[in-house]
């Protein structure tokens, strides 16, 4: 039970008073840059702040990397709950359920369900971290290829479930998420796909690029189609209870806020996993085992939850590669790991063994982090909320402006600009057509994972498909895919069942 | 017939038929894994038989649509299978919209020549003062206060970049 | 109007809160002029990785040092051009000839991106040169439990089982593909490579085995190495790794390296295109300087990298050799892709 003690040091050396103060000061600045488009990406507000950071010394400055990290997790979900702006993408998932609240005048709420379900989920991260760490480093190393192979082509079926009235529609829309994944240069051997020869494109598509265009400005341009006076605001909540969540969201979200945590922890834990991936999947399987999957998408506040939870959670995973093997999880990570550089500290898997009086502070730090940000945050909700009193004529040309930043800001290139164009008008007129966008995004996501490790295990078993079915933990993610597919159609036959027996 | 929905597919078919006959220029197989063009022509020949089927659909807009996969929320379900309700003789695509969108558009080239703040300017005062008819001061104010603020927010105080001016005025990035 | 004053208020808190905090040191003006020595104003330094990546790290850590020994007196931003292996921040700099405010961290990868697309915007051809700062010798790791004791054995293994055995690395363009392409052709050998974007999978296929071997620095090795679960078994080029003065080189080994550059992979700084000759002379000064001092010899030692200040026209010729070397490989790169 080292980790337990090493633990309890880490704590009782990041909890002096100038480590806490930082801290608050990391996450207060961290909220502030992450909620602008562009650097809302956490990797993104740690690579601003790291020259500030580096003047501190190295503990201190680690825990504050710690603080901002999560400021700028919140700041994503922020935007994406009030202003359907995804500044990160693991805050995607967010605009589905949690921009329907804030439309529906529950925005407090949601962003409340945000910050505590995360904290929830952190404390769930950071038992299982001391707990359950052998275990899921033999995982992360056990992890190849095909067993991501695998992961991916589960995680696609769940995209399948999600497309919503017309399966048609939505594998068009997850068909062409597929097809924009593979623009750009080939990892393999270097071909050029779909890149028309345009240096722009090599390394392919931006996330942020097609979630603004299809997300934010989509959105704004349908809603410019209603009459004026329909759209001349959001809703923002009227009694001071009403930007909290109550009782009974919490009783809705219990079994998401659970699923999200595991969910969260084991996909934080492979080296490649990410937080997009962790908050993607366990949307997906909380509507899949809700007893109302027929809520999502209309503000249900487990959609925010589950998602929120897995996010959280994910930090926590995410420390069992670095701790194990010094490999970073996520790119969050792997800047803390050039921040440990600079202070000439090398991280790897003697890290905690060399540099105990660094490790575990940052660790215990990552979960003081969630603390602060529900200390900090909760009494600014009401604040936040203030933003959706905008009028809507003011409102949406700042979002278009913030739109263009964010897009411009990503690589610094106005073909990105173009590009916001583009997807703009394709989100556009898939809305008018009644497309769901969401199967596109996640699709975007899983694709290229998906196709690089089809394509890696093959190259290990010479083109033999079998290697899927000889790794056992592949094949027992094979099976559990399948148990899902049976699962969900009956499911399916079961609800259309009760369907027609009411009509 | 949903003519939208036609064209959709037809635009998805021909769109998937445009990539597959790129991705039959990637190769299929390389030396020693599936080449760049397996999974390109995997994901463009689905979309080709989507396309096809979407079309197919869109004929037939009254008959129930192939079974939906997993749980369909209630919003969705009140218009499962029919055609949504739909004004009758309104346009497919309202005016605002594509007004907002041309003036978003246009302002894109102008980044690089005039800089961020002044195409900004301009950008909100169009969807300010044209479309949206607001002549009062706050409004005049935030067409010159949000470019500017925006400005120096990111570049001023963050040291990031945004498209500067070719008059290289030194201020604003003008 | 009370709506868009509150709205007013909210951004006054925001500018003020930022202005207190001290992130205004990143603050800077946008001329990019000159003093009367040819000193800069505002440098901003391009890197061709993403935040936390390798030329992103390295750049940080100069401006660090440089920081530390009054070399510079006020911070140099990184600016992060990722896209395309070097070409889209050598098509910044192209843009920005000839302003003397931008340098780069120039890596010998640029030189083969650009030799790799033929319709490239910009290539190293678009850069002012101004010095090479740092060597970084590549080396072959196995993991600890491997049967293959040098790069002998592994040699012989690939011959008794030709395009079996499995190299783990980046993209198919990198260095270290392209030198052991180069090896399999001078030991009438082949082997797998197994392509993965992050570092950190690479170390992993290598412990679950799926991989048997990898090529890279040092500083991807060293801390598992320490920690038992890698060795390394043969160094590139002709010097011994200070930090493994016992692992023999391939020349030792008996393996030949005709046709590879004797650097495989370095570390320059360059400017855009006719940046003026006082804004070199200045760079230079700096480099020659900053490569002289402790911190920087004990930064080159931790990571492996040898510290070697080269400028003027025998970088010129470096890099005019290094390209001439690279050409045959890239042919090969290309016959073996089919």
């Amino acid at each position: 039970m080292s980790v337990l003690t090493n633990l309890i040091d880490g704590f009782a050396t990041a909890m002096t008073l100038t480590n806490l103060t930082w801290m608050i000061a990391g996450a207060m600045l961290g909220t502030l840059i992450g909620i602008l488009p562009g650097l809302g990406n956490p990797a993104a507000t740690l690579a601003i702040l790291l020259p500030l950071t580096l003047r501190l010394p190295p503990t201190t400055g680690l825990i504050m990397m710690a603080g901002i990290y999560h400021g700028a997790k919140f700041a994503g979900a922020t935007t994406a709950i009030l202003l359907n702006i995804p500044t990160e993408t693991s805050s995607v998932v967010l605009c589905y359920d949690g921009h329907e609240l804030a439309k529906q005048g529950r925005a407090g709420p949601a962003m409340g369900m945000s910050a505590i379900s995360g904290f929830i989920a952190s404390t769930v991260g950071i038992i299982a971290l001391t707990f359950a760490a052998p275990l899921a480093a033999q995982l992360a190393v056990n992890f190849g290829p095909p067993e991501f192979a695998m992961l991916m082509f589960f995680g696609l079926l769940l995209v399948v479930t999600l497309t919503g009235k017309s399966p048609v529609k939505g594998l068009i829309s997850m068909f062409l998420g597929l097809l924009v994944s593979t623009v750009g240069v080939d990892i393999f051997t270097g071909t050029e796909r779909f890149t028309f020869g345009s240096v722009n494109l090599y390394d392919g598509i931006e996330f942020l690029i097609l979630t603004l265009g299809l997300f934010a400005v989509g959105e704004v341009l349908v809603n410019l189609e209603k009459k004026r006076d329909k759209v001349e605001k959001l809703n923002a909540p009227k009694r001071l209870r009403d930007y909290l969540p109550n009782m009974a969201d919490f009783k809705q979200s219990r079994m998401a806020i659970a699923i999200g945590s595991v969910v969260g922890f084991f996909i934080g834990a492979l080296p490649g996993g990410g937080s997009t991936m962790a908050s993607f999947v366990s949307y997906a399987v909380v509507k899949n085992t809700s007893p109302h999957p027929e809520r999502f998408g209309t503000g249900a506040i487990e959609g925010v939850a589950g998602p929120e939870a897995a996010n959280n959670s994910e930090a926590g995973g995410a420390m069992i590669p670095l701790l194990s093997l010094g490999l970073p999880g996520s790119a969050s990570t792997s800047v803390m790991l050039a921040a440990l550089l600079l202070y000439g500290v090398q991280p790897g898997p003697l890290l905690f063994t060399n540099h105990p009086e660094i490790a575990w502070p940052v660790i215990a730090s990552l979960y003081l982090g969630t603390i602060a940000l529900l200390v900090l945050n909760l009494p600014l909700i009401p604040l936040w909320v203030q933003i959706l009193r905008i009028p809507y004529w003011l409102l949406y040309p700042i979002i278009l402006v913030l739109a263009v930043v964010g897009a411009y800001s990503v690589r610094g290139s106005i073909f990105d600009v173009y590009l916001l164009m583009a997807f703009s008008i394709t989100g556009y007129l898939l809305r008018k057509i009644e497309v769901p966008a969401t199967p596109m995004l996640m699709a975007f996501v899983l694709g290229p994972q998906a196709e690089l490790t089809v394509r890696q295990s093959l190259m290990l078993s010479n083109n033999n498909p079998m290697i899927f079915l000889e790794r056992p933990i592949s094949a027992s993610i094979l099976v559990i895919a399948l148990i899902a597919v049976v699962l969900s159609t009956w499911g399916r036959r079961r609800q259309r069942r009760r369907a027609s027996a009411a009509i | 017939m949903r003519r939208a929905d036609v064209v959709f597919g037809v635009i998805v078919t021909v769109l998937g038929a445009g990539a597959l006959v790129m991705a039959l220029y990637m190769p299929f197989l390389s030396a020693t894994t599936p080449g760049p063009g397996f999974f390109p022509r995997l994901v463009a020949s689905g979309l080709v038989i989507l396309g096809l089927m979407q079309i197919r659909q869109g004929f037939r807009p009254l008959a129930p649509e192939v079974r939906p996969v997993g749980p369909v929320s209630q919003l969705e379900k009140t218009v499962h299978g029919k055609a949504s309700p739909r004004e009758p003789g309104k346009a497919f695509l309202a005016r605002r919209p594509l007004i907002v969108l041309a003036g978003y558009i246009v302002s894109v080239p102008l980044f690089g020549v005039l800089g961020f703040v002044v195409t900004t300017t301009i950008l909100m005062a169009f969807l300010l003062l044209y479309v949206e008819k607001r002549r009062n001061l706050g409004a005049y104010v935030c067409i010159v206060a949000i470019p500017v603020a925006t400005w120096l927010l990111f570049v001023e105080l963050l040291g990031m970049e945004l498209p500067n001016g070719m008059l290289h005025l030194g201020m604003l990035g003008i | 109007m009370s709506v868009f004053f509150k709205r007013q208020r909210h951004v006054a808190a925001l500018v003020f809160l930022a202005l207190f905090s001290p992130i205004t040191i990143t603050a800077c003006s946008n001329n990019g002029g000159t003093d009367k020595k040819g000193k800069p104003d505002n440098v901003q330094f391009v890197v061709d990785t993403g935040p936390g990546g390798g030329s992103d790290v390295f750049a940080r850590q100069v401006v660090k040092i440089a920081l530390a020994s009054k070399l510079i007196d006020g911070n140099w931003p990184v600016l992060n051009r990722p896209q395309g292996g070097g070409l889209a921040a050598m098509n910044f700099l192209k843009q920005k000839s000839p302003q003397p405010n931008f340098i780069a961290a120039f890596t010998s990868k640029w030189i083969i991106s650009g030799l790799d697309t033929p319709n490239a915007e910009a290539t190293v051809k678009n850069l002012t040169l101004i010095a090479q700062v740092a060597v970084e010798p590549q080396m072959v790791a196995v993991p600890a439990n491997s049967p293959y004791k040098t790069m002998a054995d592994f040699i012989a293994a690939a011959k008794a089982k030709p395009g079996q055995l499995v190299q783990v690395g980046g993209a198919y363009s990198s260095v270290d593909n392209l030198a052991a392409l180069k090896i399999q052709q001078n030991t009438h050998t082949a082997w797998k490579y197994l392509s993965f974007a992050d570092g950190g999978p690479r170390i992993t296929a290598l412990l679950r085995g799926d991989a048997q071997m990898m090529i890279g620095a040092q500083n991807d090795f060293s801390e598992e190495v320490a920690a038992g679960q890698l060795r390394i078994i043969a160094v590139m080029g002709n010097q011994h790794a200070a930090k493994f003065p016992n692992v023999p080189t391939f020349a030792e080994q008996g393996i030949s390296e005709v046709g590879l550059p004797e650097a495989l992979q370095w570390r320059a700084i360059a400017g855009p295109a006719n940046m003026p000759p006082a804004a070199v002379a200045y760079y230079r000064d700096v480099f020659s300087k900053f490569t002289q001092t402790a911190d920087w010899k004990k930064y080159m030692d931790e990571e492996g990298l040898i510290s070697e200040y080269v400028a003027g026209p025998e970088l010129d010729k470096r890099v005019n050799d290094f390209s001439a070397s690279m050409a045959p490989m890239m042919n090969l790169l290309k016959s073996n892709n089919k």
